[in-house]
C-alpha cells in the first residue's frame, strides 16, 4: 500500500485559512503588537545602557517573552473547537464515516493549528535579526528558544484537543482549556511559592550549593521557557525570572530543562491518545465487548 | 450471502432499549425502506450499521464480515448520509468533493472526472464552482449523496434523504435514486414520505419501538398479516351502495365489506377477469355504479396496520 504523507484536513483548513482576509490581518496585528513591545521596552531599557550586546539580549528576550504568552493564550483557541465544531456543525459524523482514523483526523487538527502558530513565529524572524545585529545572541540560542516555543504551542494544542473532544461545546471546552493551562502557569507558581515558604530554604542560589527548585516548578511551562534562555542562551537572558537560574551548574539546569519537557510531552502525548479514543465510536469498552461477545472472541 | 445483515442487533441507551433483536438482511442491488414512526430506531440502527456507534450486543454483517470488529473495512464499502449533517460553507463544491475524496483514499489522477460525473448524477455540475453556504437545502442534500459516492461505495445508507425538500426536489432525489439503483447500488433508505418510498423500494422492514414488526415486499407483508387487495366502488345513491352491499355479501369470490365514507370496501384476492364479472354483474341487477377499482394495501395503509398492532 502507498503510504500517504497528506492529510486532508491539514491540506483544506489551509487553504481556507490562507485565502481569507483574517489571516493577513490577523498576522499584520500580531507583528504590530510584537513591534510595540520590542521598541517600548527598547527604549525604556536602553537609558543608561550603551553596551550593544545587551542591547541584543534585550531585544531578544522581548520578543521571546511576548511570544511565549502570545502562544499560551492562542494556543488553546485553535484546537479547543477543533472537534466540538465538527460536532456543532453537525460535520463530525461525516468525518468518523471516511477512511481516516481517529489518530489522522486529531494529527490534522492538531497540525493545522500548530502550522498557524509556527507561521506566527516565523512572521518575526526579522525582528530576531536586530537582536542579531546588535550581538549576545546566537542564531542557534534562538533555534533553541524558537524549539521550546513550539513544544509549548503542541502542548496547549493538545490540551484543547482534548477538551474539545471531551465537550460538546466549543465555549465549555475553551473554558477548561485556558482554566488547565492557568493552573499550569498560576498554579504550579503558587504551590511552589508555598512550598518555599513552608520550608525556609535556599532556592536557586548559589548558597543552596545546588539548583533546588520547588517541585511544582519543574511542572511550569514559564520556568522551562525562562531555563532554556536563561541556561543555555547564555546565563543572562532577560526574562523576569531569568536571574533564579543564574549561578547554578549548568547540568542542573539540563536537568531542569529536561524534566520540564518531558513532562510536557508526556502530559501532551496522554491527551492526544485520551482524545484518538474518544473520537473512536468503536473503542468504548460496551461497544468492544459486544462486538467480541458476537463474534466468539475472548475478552482481552 | 445479503449484502448486509442485522442479527439481533440491540442497543440501549442506559436502560432504554432503542433496539432489540434487531434482524433484517438486504440483498445486493436492492432498494431496502425501513420504515417506523419517530424514536421507532431507524436513526440508532444507520448510525450502528454506518460504524458511528456500537451496539450493546447482536451484529452488523456487511459483506459477511462483522462492522463492530472491521470498521475500517466496513466504511471502505458504505456511503452513508445522515438526517441531519453541516457542510464546509467556506468551500466550494469541487473542493468539498475534493476534500472527502482525499479522506477516502480516492487517487488525486481521478478525483476531478469523480467529482464531475457525481455532480453530473445529482445535477450539480453548474454550481461546480459556487460555495457550499450558497447553496439550497435540496442541493447540499444532492452534494451530500454526492459525496456518499464518492469512493464508489457497494452500500448506501441513506436516513431521510429527502427530508425537508420540495415536491421538485424529492421528484429529483427519487429519479437520482433509481439511477444508482440501474447503477448496480444497494441502498438501505428511510424516510417518512411512504408514497414515494414505496414507489423506488423492492422491500420494506417496518419497526416500531425498537423491534422488527414485519419485513418483505408489501404483497408479502399484507399477506402475513391477512391483509388482502379489495375492490372499492363508489356508487351514485345511498340506495345503490345497500343494494350493492347485499350482492356482495353473498358473491363466493368476495370476503368481509368495509364501508369508508361513500366507498364500499370488499375484500377480494381475484384476477382481473373476477373484478370485470363482480362489476358486470352489479351493472346487470340495476346498480348505478359511479366508479370502481381494484387495489392493494398502500405502504402507508400497511405501516399504520403493523404498527397499530
Amino acid at each position: 500500500m502507498k503510504l500517504r504523507l497528506t492529510n486532508p484536513i491539514v491540506t483544506s483548513e489551509m487553504k481556507v485559512l490562507m485565502r481569507t482576509w483574517r489571516t493577513p490581518i490577523t498576522l499584520l496585528v500580531y507583528l504590530a503588537t510584537m513591534l510595540f513591545f520590542l521598541m517600548s521596552f527598547s527604549s525604556l531599557m536602553s537609558i543608561g545602557s550603551g553596551r550593544s550586546s545587551e542591547m541584543g539580549l534585550l531585544i531578544y528576550s522581548t520578543l521571546a517573552n511576548v511570544q511565549f504568552f502570545v502562544i499560551l493564550l492562542i494556543g488553546p483557541s485553535l484546537t479547543a473547537g477543533a472537534i466540538s465544531s465538527e460536532r456543532e456543525k453537525q460535520t463530525l459524523d461525516l468525518l468518523i464515516c471516511t477512511q481516516m482514523s481517529p489518530l489522522k483526523i486529531v494529527t490534522g487538527k492538531l497540525i493545522s493549528s500548530m502550522s498557524w502558530m509556527l507561521l506566527l513565529v516565523i512572521s518575526t524572524t526579522p525582528f530576531y535579526s536586530i537582536a542579531f545585529l546588535y550581538g549576545g545572541v546566537s542564531p542557534f540560542a534562538v533555534a533553541l528558544s524558537m524549539l521550546y516555543l513550539m513544544l509549548c504551542a503542541f502542548a496547549t494544542g493538545a490540551i484543547g484537543l482534548f477538551f474539545s473532544t471531551v465537550f460538546k461545546k466549543t465555549a465549555t471546552s475553551s473554558v477548561m482549556s485556558y482554566v488547565v493551562i492557568f493552573g499550569l502557569g498560576v498554579g504550579t507558581l503558587i504551590l511552589g511559592a508555598l512550598e518555599m515558604s513552608a520550608t525556609r530554604g535556599y532556592y536557586f542560589s548559589p548558597r543552596a550549593g545546588a539548583l533546588r527548585a520547588p517541585i511544582a516548578f519543574y511542572f511550569n511551562p514559564y520556568f522551562g521557557f525562562t531555563a532554556v534562555n536563561g541556561l543555555l542562551v547564555g546565563g543572562n537572558a532577560r526574562s523576569i525570572i531569568a536571574g533564579i537560574f543564574s549561578g547554578v551548574r549548568p547540568w542542573e539546569g539540563i536537568l531542569f530543562i529536561l524534566i520540564n519537557v518531558a513532562f510536557m510531552l508526556v502530559v501532551s502525548v496522554f491527551m492526544l491518545f485520551i482524545a484518538v479514543r474518544r473520537l473512536d465510536p468503536m473503542r468504548a469498552k460496551g461497544r468492544r465487548r459486544a462486538g467480541r461477545a458476537n463474534s466468539g472472541g475472548e475478552p482481552r | 450471502m445479503p449484502l448486509l445483515e442485522t442479527v439481533r442487533l440491540t442497543k440501549y441507551y442506559g436502560s432504554f432499549p432503542a433496539l432489540v433483536d434487531l434482524n433484517i438482511s438486504v440483498e445486493e442491488g436492492e432498494i431496502y425502506g425501513f420504515v417506523g414512526p419517530n424514536g421507532a430506531g431507524k436513526t440508532t440502527s444507520m448510525k450502528i450499521m454506518a460504524t458511528l456507534m456500537g451496539a450493546s450486543s447482536g451484529d452488523v454483517l456487511i459483506d459477511g464480515e462483522s462492522v463492530l470488529q472491521k470498521p475500517a473495512r466496513a466504511r471502505r464499502l458504505i456511503g452513508y448520509m445522515p438526517d441531519f449533517f453541516g457542510v464546509y460553507d467556506n468551500l466550494k463544491v469541487s473542493e468539498y468533493l475534493d476534500f472527502y475524496a482525499d479522506a477516502c483514499n480516492v487517487p488525486k489522477a481521478g478525483r476531478r472526472t469523480l467529482a464531475d460525473e457525481l455532480l453530473t448524477l445529482v445535477n450539480l455540475s453548474d454550481k461546480r464552482e459556487c460555495y457550499v453556504d450558497t447553496l439550497s437545502r435540496g442541493m447540499k442534500q444532492r452534494l451530500c449523496l454526492a459525496r456518499s459516492l464518492i469512493h464508489d461505495p457497494r452500500l448506501l445508507i441513506l436516513d431521510e434523504p429527502a427530508s425537508g425538500m420540495d415536491p421538485q426536489a424529492r421528484a429529483e432525489m427519487k429519479s437520482i435514486l433509481k439511477a444508482l439503483k440501474g447503477q448496480g447500488k444497494t441502498i438501505l433508505i428511510s424516510s417518512h414520505i411512504l408514497a414515494e418510498l414505496s414507489e423506488i423500494c423492492d422491500r420494506f422492514a417496518i419497526i416500531s419501538r425498537g423491534q422488527l414488526m414485519a419485513a418483505g415486499s408489501i404483497e408479502e407483508i399484507s399477506g402475513a398479516l391477512g391483509i388482502n387487495p379489495r375492490l372499492c366502488f363508489r356508487f351514485l345513491s345511498e340506495t345503490d351502495f345497500e343494494n350493492a352491499t347485499a350482492i356482495l355479501r353473498t358473491h363466493p369470490e368476495t370476503g368481509p365489506l368495509t364501508r369508508d365514507g361513500d366507498i364500499l370496501e370488499a375484500v377480494f384476492d381475484g384476477t382481473d377477469q373476477s373484478a370485470a364479472a363482480i362489476i358486470r354483474h352489479l351493472s346487470a341487477a340495476g346498480v348505478n355504479i359511479v366508479s370502481a377499482y381494484k387495489t392493494a394495501k398502500s405502504l402507508e395503509q400497511v405501516f399504520l396496520e403493523v404498527v397499530s398492532k
